[in-house]
């Protein structure tokens, strides 16, 4: 019995066309202009591209996933309502960046007004204390690497948290989200100097938090 | 190549770019470079380690109803057709829902209508009738007559028989209530005037007047509205005579008249 190399080979007797149509993604832009347009479709489809990207940005933003959750819908609807008045200057990733570091932003400032106690906020020192290490490394052996990377990437995760807001989005942007320095000065809607001395300010208050895992 | 423009760059690198020949050269040279390139790579390495999380599974139901119940308040209105086309069984059951509480609405209203009609009707008959129940024209009854014909405000006051009290007081309040309903559509200007300053008006039944009595049965006497009291004197063919005082009776939305007038409640009169 010979192999099947092609649907010719089943004999049916029938021709099948051996080109397939392939449709080529739509832009963001397109995709906003047909959401404009009332196309629900079109609007899902732009949910769909950017929802893991944006959650995931503003729970480094906040280190906190239900608000995070939260926040990113909250950006979704604003992307959904001000469809009429997007401008197609500049990407449409700048925009929803723009809009959701907005979002993250005034929800920080709305926490520090609060003087909200999280329960991560036992752990977090406030700006230009030292920080209390409640989890140094193990200086032992593990037997399990997981347990270590875990370790390892929530210390990370607090050491950003503690972050003033004005080097946290930058950063986040930077060596998370890994933008360009041109495209996160647009999103913050600053020069890219400033960007720059932020990050590397960032950078610096890391090392210090963090020198145990360098 | 000194030492801060090799910091510099080392620190602004892009992630995809490679350091310049200059500054590798400056590095395999400088120790403290060296160690400055290396400390930024690992910090790089460490951060850019973390994970990053997904949106709940969920995510996209939880925003089409919150953008559905944004719609109001936003620039766009979320189409809540879509909604509703994907849930058949809410929009049926909104559908007989909304219909049940159409037609109940529709009977009431129909019900209502046909209640009030034969009041408001005889309210309109006593305003005629309040003109010939003036049989003796004293000055004051001239003068309220004309009032009460300038202002056109229909009123009535019933005149009680002994044993048919209960039955005149649910009448007297549907007379009242229809009053009011004219004047809350603004059909009718609001007035009501002290009785301290001004006496209250005298109806006297009299032989040619077309008001007469019948046993057992109810008479409107229509007169101003209630926030003068009424005198009503009744006699009968042997010639005896009651008189009766009526307090006059606030209800509700007369208060609306701002004035401090006095209230009577259902225990000082018999009404």
């Amino acid at each position: 019995m010979g192999t099947l190399t092609s649907v010719d080979d089943l004999g049916f007797g029938t021709l099948v066309p051996r080109y397939v149509v392939t449709e080529e993604p739509l832009s963001d832009h397109a995709l906003l202009q047909a959401t404009r347009a009332g196309d629900e479709l079109a609007f899902a489809e732009l949910v769909r591209r950017y929802r893991n990207q944006i959650t995931s940005y503003i729970y480094r933003m906040l280190n906190d996933y239900d608000t995070a959750v939260d926040m990113a819908q909250e950006t979704f609807v604003r992307v959904y309502q001000a469809a009429d008045r997007y401008q197609t200057d500049y990407a449409f990733s700048t925009y929803i960046y723009r809009i959701a570091t907005n979002l993250a932003i005034s929800e920080l400032r709305k926490r520090k007004r609060r003087r909200l106690v999280s329960l991560t906020g036992f752990f977090q020192e406030s700006e230009g204390q030292k920080e209390r290490e409640f989890n140094p490394p193990d200086a032992g052996p593990l037997q399990d690497a997981v347990l270590v990377d875990t370790e390892r990437r929530e210390a990370v995760a607090r050491a950003i948290s503690t972050l003033p807001e004005k080097y946290r989005a930058p950063l986040v942007l930077r060596d998370v989200e890994g933008k360009s320095y041109d495209e996160i000065a647009r999103i913050l809607e600053t020069s890219e100097g400033t960007v720059k001395s932020r990050i590397s300010r960032a950078r610096g208050f890391l090392r210090e938090k963090l020198s145990a895992y360098l | 190549m000194n030492c801060k423009t090799c910091q510099i760059e080392i620190e602004e690198l892009e992630t995809s770019a490679s350091l310049s020949d200059a500054a590798r050269a400056h590095i395999a040279a400088c120790a403290s470079c060296r160690a400055f390139h290396d400390e930024r790579q690992s910090l790089r390495n460490l951060v850019g380690s973390l994970e990053s999380v997904s949106a709940p599974p969920d995510f996209e139901l939880r925003l089409r109803s919150r953008l559905a119940s944004s719609g109001n308040g936003g620039g766009r209105s979320f189409s809540f057709l879509s909604f509703l086309a994907s849930a058949p069984a809410i929009t049926l059951a909104a559908s007989f829902a909304l219909l049940v509480a159409g037609v109940i609405i529709y009977k009431q209203v129909k019900s209502g209508a046909a209640t009030n009609q034969p009041t408001i009707a005889a309210s309109n008959s006593t305003e005629r009738k309040v003109e010939n129940a003036t049989a003796s024209p004293s000055p004051a009854n001239t003068a309220n007559a004309r009032e009460s014909k300038e202002q056109n405000q229909p009123a009535s006051v019933p005149v009680v028989n002994k044993e048919t009290g209960n039955h005149l007081t649910a009448r007297n309040k549907n007379i009242i209530h229809s009053q009011q309903r004219q004047v809350n559509s603004g059909n009718l200007p609001v007035v009501s005037s002290d009785s301290a300053v001004r006496p209250a008006p005298q109806i006297k039944q009299g032989v040619r007047n077309p008001l007469t009595v019948v046993q057992n049965q109810l008479v409107e006497l229509p007169v101003r509205p209630v926030s003068q009291p009424v005198r009503v004197s009744l006699g009968d063919a042997s010639g005896a005579r009651r008189t009766v005082t009526l307090q006059p009776v606030i209800f509700g939305s007369q208060d609306l008249t701002g004035r401090n007038l006095s209230r009577a409640t259902s225990s000082q009169g018999i009404w």
